[in-house]
């Protein structure tokens, strides 16, 4: 990106002026170091500054350390919009709604796990299905289906698949509740029905990841929430809503498109940003489809996480509750969501659509488990599959980002760019070599998310440390991955 | 080649670009290109199953993105491939294109089909269809 256009605010922010293109209502902020916003495409500077065209929209549009251009929104954007004068956007959400992480902790050590590493992730692998046509773990009726629209996790929980206290260490407690099955559409249901507890692909992944003695930058904060060992054993679980959500998100792109200009005279400069006033029937209508993607998603990572302690209490002869395996956090990606800010002084209630972006609450703060009060909510921020992953939390510097930051590293290559300079086969191999065992359900997939196709993890979590968005307590580096 | 990839449209999805001399042509090379994603051997695709479909749209545009999703939807829904085999153009009374496809394809197996990345959907995000100097270009790009 050349940051020649950009007005240089302090050291890891920049700014173009909402006069910088016609229609802009609001600035467009990019949180970046030097070296970050020299990798950032131009094209995400466009759709950030698209961004900031959307009706209603309230101080900034955003993008993120880890932003890049997608389609519509940039990812690693955030767009908070007044809900009584402005506008939803499928677009601002993506087609992967609540596409999400969830770091899960054992009281295993890599000592433990080394015999058994290669044993873990072919089980895992076939517990968990990933890659192309990949059928889920169940196959829901109508009415059960309608059900786990309404109640995600909790649904889970409710029919043997993890434990009540889980639910305490998600987002929303795993459950959004204005989720109305009746606008989601028989081909979202379709689409979905197969899928529940399945990875999917691109970068979608399972890992078993490793906390060395060495990577601990906040011991307080990291034994708050569960990492306290040296060499600790981690899993992460990286997926979304699968079908039935890029379905919702289909339906009403195509919906808000043929209605946005005849019925409510808007108009975006990408139909990716096609949307509708919130408290319109369309706007309502898809807000509640879109609820319900979140909860599907929520199910989808809680079954997965299921799998994850059958498969370490097979391997082990041990119950999860001995291996010490617990839900650390899981963390929404994609979505939008009504919270409470401050803007101007007086606190006001948003419409915060992140897309690739995470929520980040500070201390002391409603809305994170108890437990972690004192420290702050856990933002997951997953690295390429060679570099590490970090555990972070919020910090109260978020505000100026509506309590959002980074949900990952962010790319630097194009996929066809990294299949170029990767062989699938050959990269699995010299992984194995440094210690990462691998199982994929595609090479040329595996190749595509090849660690040098990323930006430099750290420098993302320097840039997001510096601009106060959130503060790392512990990286983990991989040593089994899943890849779909 | 009737499909190429675009670099500089995205970073992190996928962007092609199509040609065919007439619609039906470059629809069928915009199929292509999607299960090319999909698999990387679509030639083994059978003909096991045959399915006629119909997409009626008054935006040559959205037509063709009403087309690519349904390659998508059965995808998910069916577990099926499915590769176009005919297409026949129309106009009705107002002005708006039909088109009737023939499909076939079979069930996705992982045992010959080397399975490569699972489609998410057909964005808006740039897509455009029109007329070229050589006959009709299209660009899309599929959320991976």
């Amino acid at each position: 990106m050349n940051s020649d256009k950009l007005k240089k605010i302090s050291e890891c922010l920049y700014e173009a002026p909402a006069e910088s293109r016609p229609g802009m209502l609001v600035p467009a902020r990019v949180y970046a170091t030097d070296d970050l916003i020299r990798t950032m495409d131009d094209a995400a500077l466009t759709q950030i500054t698209n961004v900031a065209m959307l009706p209603g929209i309230q101080k900034y549009a955003i993008l993120l350390p880890d932003g890049h251009s997608g389609y519509g929104f940039p990812i690693g954007g955030v767009a908070a919009i007044d809900p009584d004068s402005g506008v939803i956007s499928p677009g601002g959400i993506g087609f992967d709604i609540n596409c999400g992480i969830r770091l899960v902790a054992t009281s295993l050590t890599l000592e433990d796990i080394k015999p058994n590493i290669r044993k873990l992730v072919d089980m895992l692998f076939t517990s968990v299905p990933s890659g192309v046509g990949a059928k889920g773990m169940i196959s829901l009726s109508d009415k059960k289906f309608d059900d786990a629209m309404i109640k995600g996790a909790v649904w889970a929980v409710e029919n043997g698949y993890g434990d009540q206290s889980d639910l305490e260490f998600i987002e929303e407690n795993g459950r959004m509740k204005d989720a109305d099955p009746a606008s989601v559409s028989q081909k979202a249901r379709e689409r979905g029905r197969n899928q529940i507890g399945t990875l999917g692909s691109g970068n979608h992944f399972l890992e078993i990841q490793v906390a060395k003695k060495e990577n601990f930058f906040d011991e307080r904060i990291a034994k708050d929430f569960g990492i306290y060992l040296d060499d600790q054993i981690v899993i992460m679980i990286h997926c979304g809503s699968r079908g039935f959500g890029h379905q919702v998100a289909t339906d009403y792109l195509q919906r808000f498109l043929s209605v946005m200009k005849p019925k409510y005279g808007l108009s975006m400069p990408d139909r990716e940003l096609a949307c509708a006033p919130f408290y319109s029937e369309d706007g309502q209508a898809y807000y509640s489809a879109m609820n319900c993607g979140i909860n599907i998603a929520f199910l989808n990572r809680q079954l997965i996480m299921h799998r994850v302690r059958e498969v370490f209490s097979d391997v082990f002869k041990r119950s999860p509750a001995e291996l010490g395996i617990r839900l650390v956090y899981d963390v929404c990606h994609n979505t939008a969501k009504l919270e409470k800010h401050i803007v101007n002084g007086k606190e006001k209630k948003l419409l915060v659509h992140r897309k690739g972006a995470t929520r980040a609450l500070p201390k002391d703060t409603a809305g994170i488990p108890s437990r972690y009060k004192s420290s702050g909510q856990p933002v997951i921020i997953g690295g390429s599959m060679e570099s590490g992953s970090y555990l972070l939390a919020g910090c109260p510097g978020a505000e100026e980002t509506f309590y959002s930051t980074v949900h990952g590293s962010g790319r630097t290559l194009s996929r066809s760019q990294a299949k170029k300079q990767f062989r699938g086969d050959v990269l699995r191999k010299d992984m194995e070599e440094r210690g990462i065992y691998v199982r994929t359900a595609s090479y040329s997939g595996l190749a595509e998310e090849a660690g040098a196709a990323y930006k430099n993890v750290d420098e993302v979590v320097r840039a997001t440390e510096l601009a106060g968005l959130s503060m790392p307590a512990v990286c983990f580096v991989p040593i089994g991955n899943i890849k779909g | 080649m009737p499909y190429e990839l675009l670099e500089e449209i995205t970073r992190a999805d996928i962007a092609f670009k199509i040609s065919g001399k007439d619609i039906p042509e470059l629809f069928l090379s915009a199929a292509e290109a999607v299960i090319s994603v999909m698999i990387e051997n679509p030639k083994s695709i059978s003909h096991r199953k045959k399915r006629k479909a119909e997409f009626k749209n008054a935006a040559i545009d959205m037509l063709l993105y009403d087309f690519l999703n349904e390659l998508i939807y059965v995808k998910d829904a069916e577990s099926l491939l499915l590769i176009p085999k005919t297409i026949n153009l129309t106009k009705n009374t107002n002005n708006a294109f039909i088109i009737k496809c023939e499909f076939f394809g079979e069930q996705i197996d992982d045992g010959r089909h080397v399975l490569k990345t699972d489609v998410k959907a057909v964005t808006l995000h740039n897509l455009t269809a029109a007329e070229s100097e050589t006959g009709w270009a299209a660009v899309f790009v599929l959320d991976v």
